[in-house]
C-alpha cells in the first residue's frame, strides 16, 4: 500500500518532478481518503491504481509549495511523464493560490475523511482523525456554527449542503454496503433542512456556479449510492426533501419530461423544440438513481444552464441485430452497414441519438488550455451482468458514432480514450450486477465538431463495447521433448498453426 | 472473440538447407497483428535468395503487459526452435520491438542472434495523447472499428519503457550480458522533419489522417496540432530518438548500450540505419518500406551488421541518410 503519493500505481514519475522542480506535491480530496479507506478497511485492492482512485467524476486535486508560476511547468510535465495522463481531470494549484479555499474549509462542516492529503515528502496527513472514523466506522459529521461567515458562501460560491453532500459521498464510497447507522446523520438531516429556504432557493437561482456545483454532488453521489444501504442513508438524510424543494422552483413536469427553461437560466442560442432536453434545465432529481435504463452523465458545462450532453442518457441492450435496430436507433444496422467492428470487440450497450450543444466552454477559454473535454457517465450492469461480473474493467470502453449533415446515414466513429471502473451494484437478492462508471476523454471533438460550420446539428451515440479475448495458454504449453520444427503440426498442441509449404500452398488454393 | 492468443504461426517452411535451420519471425506492433507484416513478408519469399529460410510470425494480446507477451513469446521460441537446430532473427514493428527485446533478455533464448526493431519506441516517452492518435490513425488504415482500451496494461507499458527496462535490469544481473553478442538493429520512420510542413498530406496522402483528414481524427489526437515538433523528427508517433539506442539523452540506457560501455568491441553488434525513405515512413507504414526490406534482408545474407556494412556499395550508401555502428 502507497505511503507516499509518489508510490500509488501511476503517480511514481511525481517523485523526479517534485524533484527537479523543487517542490512538494500534495493530494487532497477523494484519492487520499480512498487510499486511506483501503489501507484502513482494506476495502480495494493491494496496490490500487489511478483508475480506481478516481471512481465517477472524480478529479485529481493537487497542490504544490512553488510559486504559482511553476504551475504550468508542472502540470506539463505531468502530462509528459504520469501515463496516460491525458485519461484524468487535473486540478493543480500553488499553495498561495489555495490559499482561499483553505481558509473556506475552516468554516465548513468538520467532516475528518474531507481532510485527508498525501504528498511527495511526509505521506499520509490525517489531521482529525479520518482513520479513527474508519476504524469505528463511524463517520463524523459535525456542522459549523460560523459557516455563515465562509468567504465562498458570501461570495455565493457554496452552500452549506455541498459540505452535507460531499460528506455522504465519501461515506458510501468508502463504507456503502453495509453501513451501520450513523451517529452523524442528525446533523446532515438537520443541514439538508435548514437549505430549505428563500435564501438557498434565492441563492441557486441567482448564481449558475451554485446550480452547477450541485449538480456535480448530487450525480456523484447518485452514482455513488450502490446499496440498500447506501439508499437508506440517503433517503434518511433528508436530501430527496432537499432536491424535491430545489426542483419544485422548475415547475411541473413538461410532456417531455422537463420543465420549459427560463429565460434567466441560460442564454444558451439554441433552437428549442420539444424533444431536445438541451434548452431545458435539467432537475436536480435526475441526478439521483443509478440504474441499467439510463447512465448519469455529467458533461462539459458550456455557459448558463447549458451542459454538452443531457443529464440522463437512456441506453439499450444490443440483444439482437433486429432488436438492437428498433431499440438503438439504427445504430447497430449502422455500424454493420458502415463499419466493421474488430474481432473480440463485441457491443454491450448503445444509447439513443443524443443532440450536442455547441460551443466552447468558458473555463477552456479564460485559461487558454487545449480543451480535453470528459464526459462521465455511469449506469447498471443488468441483474444478470450482460458484461459479466467477469469482464474486468479494463476490457471495457466506449465508440462514439458521431451523426453530422444533413444526410441522416453521414456517420464517423471515433474512440476516444475511455476507461471504466466499477463496483458491485448490492441487491437482496444478491445479482452479478455492478456499477460501470465510464469517463471519456474527448479531446476537442465536440468543440470541433459541433461548431462546424455547416450548422447542422450534431447527434452522437455512445457505444460501450467488450474486448474478449480467448487467452488460454495453459493447454498450449508444449513440452521441450515435442519435436522442434515439427511441420507437420502437433496433435497435442493444435492451437499452435505449424504450415509447411505443401500446406500453405493448399491454403491458398482454397483461399482462391 | 479473438481466439488463439498468443499464436504462432509458421508462414512457410524453407527448403532443406544444411547446416542449422534460419528462421526469421515477425512481432507486430500495437493495435494490429501478423498482417500488419504482408508486404515484407511477400517481399522475402518472393526473393529466391530466402527460399532455404523458414518464416513464421508471432501474434499477441497488446492489451497484455510487454513482459507477459516476452515471456510467452521466449516459451514458445525455447520449444519450436531450440538453439541447436536454429537461428533465429526477429523482426518487431513497433510494440513488437519491445516484445522481442525483454524476450531477449528476460530469460534464456539462445537461438535468438538479431533483431530488427522497426519505428519501437525504446525509451518510451509515447503519452496517452500519442497512443490515442495512434490508434485513431490504425482505425483509418484498418477499416477495422474497436475502441480504446487505456487500462490495458499493454498500452500503459507503452508509456513507461524505461520503467520496464529498469525494472528488468535491476531483477535479472544478466539482463545486458544476453544482449551483448545479439546484433539489434533500430529503423526509425522520419516522416515529420524539419523541411515538411505539418500541413502536408504527402503526395499519395498517406498522412491524410495527421493533417487533412477528418475532424474526428485530429480532435480526439489530445494532442495540440501546434505542438507536433517538427525540428524533432518522428514518424508521426515515434521520435528517432526514442527509437535509436545510442543514448542522446542523460538517464536514457538500454541493454545494449549498456553491454556497448562495457566493451567498445560489442558497439559492432549494433546499428541505426536511417534510409532515405524513412523520410517519408509514417509509423504505421514503416514496416512496408522497400528500403527497410532491403536492410532486412541485406543484413540477413551477409551475416552480420559490419559485413553487412563492409559490402555496402558505395551507390547503395547514397539511399542512406545514416548508418550508424558505435
Amino acid at each position: 500500500m502507497p505511503r507516499y503519493l509518489h508510490e500509488v500505481e501511476g503517480l511514481q514519475p511525481l517523485r523526479e518532478i517534485a524533484r527537479e522542480i523543487g517542490v512538494v506535491i500534495t493530494a487532497r480530496g477523494g484519492l487520499p481518503r480512498r487510499l486511506l479507506a483501503d489501507l484502513v478497511l482494506g476495502s480495494g485492492s493491494d496496490e490500487p491504481d489511478l483508475f480506481e482512485l478516481t471512481p465517477f467524476m472524480a478529479d485529481i486535486n493537487l497542490t504544490h509549495s512553488g510559486a504559482a508560476e511553476q504551475s504550468a511547468a508542472i502540470m506539463g510535465a505531468i502530462n509528459r511523464e504520469v501515463p496516460m495522463a491525458q485519461c484524468f481531470r487535473w486540478e493543480l494549484r500553488s499553495e498561495t493560490e489555495d490559499t482561499e479555499f483553505r481558509l473556506a474549509r475552516a468554516y465548513n462542516a468538520i467532516v475528518p475523511l474531507l481532510h485527508v492529503s498525501i504528498s511527495t515528502s511526509a505521506g499520509i496527513d490525517d489531521p482529525l482523525g479520518a482513520r479513527a472514523d474508519l476504524l469505528t466506522r463511524n463517520y463524523r459529521f459535525v456542522r459549523n456554527p460560523a459557516y455563515t461567515e465562509s468567504p465562498l458562501y458570501r461570495a455565493n460560491r457554496d452552500l452549506e449542503v455541498f459540505g452535507a453532500l460531499l460528506y455522504l459521498r465519501s461515506v458510501l464510497e468508502v463504507d456503502g454496503a453495509e453501513l451501520p447507522t450513523q451517529p452523524s446523520l442528525d446533523a446532515v438531516r438537520a443541514t439538508f433542512e435548514a437549505a430549505r429556504s428563500w435564501d438557498t432557493r434565492g441563492r441557486l437561482q441567482e448564481s449558475v456556479h451554485l446550480r452547477r456545483r450541485l449538480h456535480h454532488l448530487l450525480k456523484a453521489l447518485g452514482t455513488a449510492t450502490h446499496s440498500p444501504n447506501a439508499r437508506a442513508l440517503v433517503e434518511q438524510s433528508g436530501l430527496i426533501e432537499f432536491v424535491e424543494f430545489a426542483d419544485a422552483d422548475l415547475g411541473p413536469d413538461s410532456p417531455a419530461g422537463a420543465p420549459e427553461i427560463s429565460s434567466s437560466f441560460t442564454n444558451a442560442p439554441i433552437a428549442r423544440n420539444s424533444d431536445d432536453l438541451l434548452v431545458r434545465r435539467a432537475r436536480f432529481s435526475a441526478d439521483l438513481g443509478v440504474n441499467e435504463h439510463s447512465a448519469i452523465t455529467a458533461s462539459q458545462h458550456l455557459r448558463g444552464d447549458l451542459f454538452r450532453l443531457p443529464s440522463r442518457i437512456p441506453f439499450f441492450v444490443p440483444v439482437a441485430a433486429g432488436a438492437a435496430t428498433e431499440s438503438a436507433g439504427g445504430i447497430m444496422a449502422t455500424l454493420s452497414k458502415d463499419e466493421r467492428l474488430a474481432e473480440g470487440i463485441e457491443p454491450v450497450r448503445v444509447s439513443s441519438w443524443l443532440r450536442v450543444a455547441p460551443g466552447r466552454a468558458r473555463s477552456i477559454q479564460s485559461d487558454g488550455e487545449s480543451a480535453n473535454e470528459m464526459i462521465h457517465f455511469a449506469l447498471v450492469d443488468s441483474p444478470n451482468g450482460e458484461t459479466g461480473a467477469t469482464v474486468n474493467d479494463e476490457d471495457l470502453s466506449v465508440l462514439i458514432v458521431v451523426r453530422s449533415g444533413a444526410r441522416r446515414d453521414s456517420v464517423l466513429i471515433a474512440a476516444p480514450l475511455a476507461t471504466c471502473t466499477s463496483r458491485a451494484f448490492v441487491t437482496h437478492p444478491p445479482t452479478a450486477a455492478r456499477v460501470r462508471s465510464f469517463r471519456l476523454a474527448c479531446g476537442s471533438l465536440f468543440e470541433q465538431l459541433a461548431g462546424a460550420p455547416d450548422r447542422y446539428p450534431l447527434h452522437i451515440a455512445f457505444m460501450v463495447a467488450v474486448r474478449r479475448i480467448e487467452d488460454d495458454v495453459t493447454t498450449r504449453d508444449v513440452g521441450v521433448a515435442d519435436a522442434p520444427l515439427d511441420l507437420g503440426g502437433n496433435p497435442a498442441d493444435e492451437k499452435i498453426v505449424l504450415m509447411n509449404q505443401l500446406q500453405l500452398k493448399q491454403r491458398e488454393a482454397t483461399t482462391a | 472473440m479473438i481466439s488463439l492468443l498468443p499464436r504462432f504461426t509458421e508462414v512457410r517452411a524453407g527448403l532443406p538447407a544444411p547446416g542449422k535451420r534460419k528462421v526469421v519471425v515477425f512481432v507486430h506492433g500495437i493495435f494490429s497483428s501478423a498482417a500488419t507484416f504482408d508486404a515484407l513478408l511477400a517481399s522475402v519469399r518472393n526473393d529466391r535468395r530466402f527460399d532455404s529460410y523458414d518464416l513464421a510470425t508471432y501474434e499477441y494480446d497488446w492489451g497484455e503487459p510487454i513482459l507477459t507477451s516476452a515471456a510467452r513469446m521466449r516459451h514458445i521460441l525455447n520449444v519450436r526452435l531450440p538453439e541447436a537446430l536454429a537461428d533465429v532473427t526477429l523482426v518487431g514493428h513497433s510494440m513488437g520491438g519491445l516484445v522481442s527485446r525483454f524476450a531477449l533478455i528476460g530469460g534464456d533464448l539462445p537461438c535468438v542472434r538479431r533483431i530488427f526493431m522497426l519505428g519501437t519506441p525504446n525509451f518510451g516517452a509515447i503519452t496517452a495523447a500519442q497512443v490515442s492518435l495512434l490508434w485513431q490513425v490504425a482505425i483509418a488504415a484498418a477499416g477495422r472499428v474497436t475502441p480504446v482500451f487505456p487500462r490495458k496494461r499493454g498500452l500503459r507499458d507503452l508509456t513507461r519503457v524505461q520503467g520496464a527496462y529498469r525494472s528488468v535490469a535491476a531483477s535479472i544481473p544478466q539482463a545486458a550480458s544476453r544482449a551483448r553478442s545479439v546484433e539489434y538493429i533500430t529503423l526509425p520512420g522520419l516522416y515529420y522533419h524539419d523541411e515538411r510542413r505539418d500541413t502536408d498530406p504527402g503526395d499519395d496522402g498517406a498522412a491524410l489522417p495527421f493533417t487533412i483528414g477528418t475532424l474526428v481524427l485530429r480532435a480526439l489526437a489530445l494532442w495540440s496540432w501546434a505542438e507536433i515538433k517538427i525540428e524533432r523528427p518522428h514518424d508521426g508517433v515515434v521520435e528517432e530518438a526514442s527509437v535509436s539506442l545510442i543514448p542522446r539523452k542523460a538517464g536514457r540506457f538500454s541493454e545494449k548500450s549498456v553491454s556497448i560501455q562495457q566493451s567498445p568491441k560489442h558497439g559492432r553488434t549494433y546499428c541505426h540505419a536511417t534510409a532515405i525513405s524513412a523520410l517519408d515512413s509514417m509509423h504505421m507504414a514503416i514496416q512496408s518500406d522497400a528500403s527497410v526490406a532491403e536492410v532486412i534482408k541485406g543484413i540477413l545474407l551477409a551475416g552480420s551488421i559490419v559485413a553487412w556494412d563492409d559490402a555496402l556499395p558505395l551507390a547503395a550508401r547514397d539511399g542512406f541518410i545514416n548508418v550508424e555502428i558505435p
